[in-house]
């Protein structure tokens, strides 16, 4: 240990034994999280003091053992490897389980770092009639034991000064005893690492001998990787010839030995009786189970959906209340006004408005992990979503991106598998999401309704919902089974006892994902905000405006009398000046830097039947889809206020018409054309906070991958949309 | 008791008929991920519950309840322990 450094402890346990808990308990709100370094593993770390000096708290992802291929176990072995990293480790054991807790801890013992155990859930193992001879259990083991109940918050006290205790006198777990024929494979190992000048260390070596695919030989040099490999089919083959099934060799090693060490200290009735909870016969019903997974899935999607519209409505008035005030305070600084009002405030108004969703979620979530509900969810839903890489744990995210993709890509975090979670994140901004729903209802009710009638128009609406996953499926089977070649995660769950969730714990997860939402995506999403208020506001030459009012004066001077005109442009607030404002507006769009960027790009479009103002309009929905509307109504000379239920916004849309060209006086916005501008929609990633918050969870590398390629998606679907639905004569 | 009983991959078992592991397949890492697990020859495992899907299923290892995909069940081989 060293003075300078903080000293450093981890929590270390199987997945379900209330290691996080523990760890909230230990810290209290004063947690960071982060990923570890390049992968989608999340570092819990936090402060707090033992005896007056600064100890930091690292949470490690809960796993079972260190022979596997998941990069949960990589993190924490590549931890524990590096020297003088970890003061201390807390063995946080499941006490109903604590046979196999030890697993874990004879395999640590090679680290020969200290440690503490701490049997946790000791409530639970009173209730399940599992007798533990504490006293028996002490006398056999070298290193201090504590008893918790993490979530009473018992045994705290006594666990502080355990760990003070510790860090002045430490203790290591002994030494595993390996048979002769492993000890000699052992050093041969370590040897040949001393030739090619490696300092490979003891749970380094017994990791190559045990695991054929390792992903610790991944650390070496292809060179040293290959050297290695060599030696390891030898000392597997010797083995293999002497009789060991490699598969289960370590573990019946250290079985053999855990339950020499649990002899006489676990007094279980040694019945073999059903230990399932009389619940489980509901849950898992094979026709109540999947009825109540879906009315809980159901209420999780309306409270997102429906319950916090009067949050968010609230949030976006207060938002439009002071942007009312700050535009009339800077009313003389006119890029000013603009850059506060339309770049800022709208800017925060779009961080803001995510978060009673984002707490939504996550209280529903944190509720059912914590009840022990979710790994039951997950086993019901595993099948239907194995088949592309995902398994069952998936599902709620999924479900929640048809709300919105901010809180759901922030709750996959619940996953415990990374490729799970990567796969995911990627997966949910295909889900429709309900800034789409503004963009189909103006299309369908303009275009589909009046012509088809209302049952099509609702059939039609439902089908939009599921052009994002019929394309997002296959595209995770293939990322997965093709591209990626994921290995085949095992799906290994355990079903946590049932319990009423504590409130301290779902407390702290609301703080820690709002928290986290704001100081990290919340500054990129505002970022974004500001850059699209640029690219639509500048340049902004001042004798363009004269112009337009010199042209509308022309154009306006046969209906009216003159002094009529000038009476009424006087007053701001007459429908003429109004609309001469909308077409100084419009005009001032179509040469921003956005507006031409709209019309060099129109020819790309043109393939999937767009104009330059269905271009520029998209163009400029790519913070966030449903600024379309108003992007529309700003172009068509009705100003950005408006909804996608105006009539005038509907005749001004079919009324357009192609001014030249070969389609010259036919409608633009044919049936072909508009089914084209839903499935862009559909398929695009039109959301800065997206981006931000994917960026966010994995990294900017994805996330602008991603876009990328959502966008060629998108254009390719409207592209084939447009050509096939032009060559139908029905729709022409 | 019947330790004769031919073994059977655990995913073929039937519901609630307990059974002793004989053994798991070798040079599999799954395998090596079920040993961990406490999954050993030895062991007594029975069926609990099965999802309604037909996959996964549920089983009982000492006192816990884990889920396991078919195809994971399929590397253990269990001896069902029927009543005698």
């Amino acid at each position: 240990m060293t003075n300078n450094s903080p000293i450093r402890i981890a929590l270390i346990g199987n997945p379900n034994t209330g290691k996080s808990t523990l760890f909230n308990r230990l810290t209290g709100l004063r947690q960071h999280i982060t990923n570890y370094p390049g992968t989608t593993v999340l570092a819990h770390t936090g402060f707090s003091h033992i005896e007056d000096k600064q100890v930091q708290f690292i949470d490690l992802p809960g796993i079972y053992s260190l022979s596997a291929s998941s990069p949960d176990e990589k993190v924490v072995f590549d931890l524990l490897l590096c020297d003088n990293k970890i003061d201390l480790i807390l063995f946080i054991l499941d006490s109903t389980n604590l046979r196999r807790s030890f697993f874990l801890i004879y395999q640590l013992a090679e680290f020969e770092i200290p440690c503490l155990l701490v049997l946790n859930q000791w409530d639970q193992a009173i209730r399940n009639c599992i007798k533990i001879n504490l006293q028996l259990l002490k006398s056999r083991l070298p290193v201090p034991i504590v008893t918790t109940i993490a979530r009473n918050g018992i045994g705290l006290e006594e666990l502080r000064s355990a760990i003070a205790t510790s860090l002045k006198s430490p203790s290591r777990f002994p030494l595993p005893q390996w048979p002769t024929i492993i000890e000699e494979c052992r050093q041969t190992l370590l040897n040949a690492g001393a030739n090619l000048s490696l300092n490979l260390k003891p749970p380094e070596a017994t990791r190559i001998i045990f695991d054929s695919d390792s992903i610790y030989l991944k650390n070496f040099s292809p060179s040293l990787h290959s050297q290695l490999s060599q030696l390891q089919s030898q000392i597997q083959n010797r083995l293999r010839q002497n009789g060991f099934n490699l598969s289960i060799a370590e573990a019946t090693i250290h079985y053999r030995k855990i339950d020499k060490l649990l002899e006489n200290v676990i007094q279980s009735d040694g019945t073999i009786a059903r230990s399932d909870s009389p619940l489980d016969s509901i849950l898992l019903h094979k026709f109540w189970g999947p009825v109540i997974f879906f009315a809980i899935m159901f209420l999780v999607f309306q409270s997102l959906y429906a319950w916090s519209a009067p949050f968010t409505d609230a949030i976006e008035s207060l938002i439009a209340l002071a942007k009312d005030n700050v535009f009339l305070w800077l009313e003389k600084f006119p890029i000013l006004q603009s850059l506060t009002t339309d770049g800022i405030l709208t800017g925060v108004g779009s961080v803001l408005v995510f978060l009673p969703q984002i707490l939504l979620l996550f209280l529903f979530i944190s509720l059912l992990e914590e009840s022990g509900y979710l790994a039951r969810a997950a086993f019901i839903m595993d099948k239907a979503l194995a088949w592309c890489g995902l398994n069952g744990k998936c599902f709620v995210p999924l479900l929640s991106g048809y709300a919105c993709s901010i809180p759901a890509i922030l709750s996959t975090r619940t996953l415990d598998s990374p490729s799970a979670r990567l796969t995911t994140t990627l997966l949910i901004p295909f889900m429709s999401c309900s800034a789409r729903l503004p963009v189909y209802t103006l299309f369908i009710s303009a275009f589909i309704e009046p012509k088809y009638g209302p049952n099509i128009a609702a059939l039609s609406l439902f089908f939009m919902h599921f052009v994002g996953p019929l394309v997002a499926f296959p595209f995770a089977w293939f990322l997965n089974r093709k591209l990626l070649r994921t290995p085949h995660q095992t799906f290994v769950l355990e079903f946590p006892h049932y319990q009423l969730p504590s409130l301290r714990n779902v407390t702290t997860r609301l703080w820690e994902s709002a928290r986290d939402f704001l100081q990290r995506a919340g500054s990129i999403i505002l970022a974004i905000s500001i850059i699209l208020w640029a690219l639509l506001y500048f340049p902004r030459p001042p004798e363009l405006a004269s112009k337009i009012r010199s042209e509308f004066l022309k154009t306006h001077a046969n209906s009216y009398p003159s002094e009529q005109i000038h009476a009424q442009l006087s007053d701001p607030n007459s429908p003429l000046s109004e609309k001469l404002q909308h077409t100084i507006t419009s005009a001032y769009l179509e040469q921003s830097y956005l507006g031409r960027l709209g019309k060099f790009l129109q020819p790309i479009f043109s393939y999937a039947g767009f104009d330059w103002k269905i271009t520029i309009a998209i163009l400029g929905s790519f913070p966030a889809r449903e600024v379309l509307i108003s992007t529309l109504g700003i172009i068509y000379n009705l100003g950005g206020d408006i909804s996608e239920e105006s009539a005038d916004l509907h005749s001004a849309l079919s009324s357009a018409t192609w001014p030249s060209g070969p389609k010259a006086g036919y409608p633009i916005f044919s049936l072909p054309t508009v089914w084209a501008i839903m499935v862009f929609f559909a398929l695009c990633l039109q959301c800065g906070a997206t981006i931000a918050v994917v960026a966010q969870e994995i990294n900017w590398r994805w996330a602008i991958g991603l876009f990328l390629f959502m966008s060629f998606l998108a254009w390719l679907g409207a592209t084939l949309t447009y050509q096939i639905l032009s060559k139908i004569p029905h729709f022409l | 008791m019947n330790p004769g009983a031919k073994p059977i991959q655990l995913s073929s078992l039937h519901p609630h008929i307990p059974a002793r592991i004989h053994q798991l397949t070798d040079q599999n890492p799954i395998s090596s991920r079920l040993a961990a697990l406490g999954l050993l020859p030895g062991s007594i495992v029975s069926i609990t519950h099965i999802a309604p899907l037909g996959d996964p299923i549920a089983i009982q290892i000492e006192k816990r309840q884990i889920a396991l995909r078919r195809s994971e069940a399929q590397l253990l081989l269990v001896q069902p322990q029927l009543d005698d």
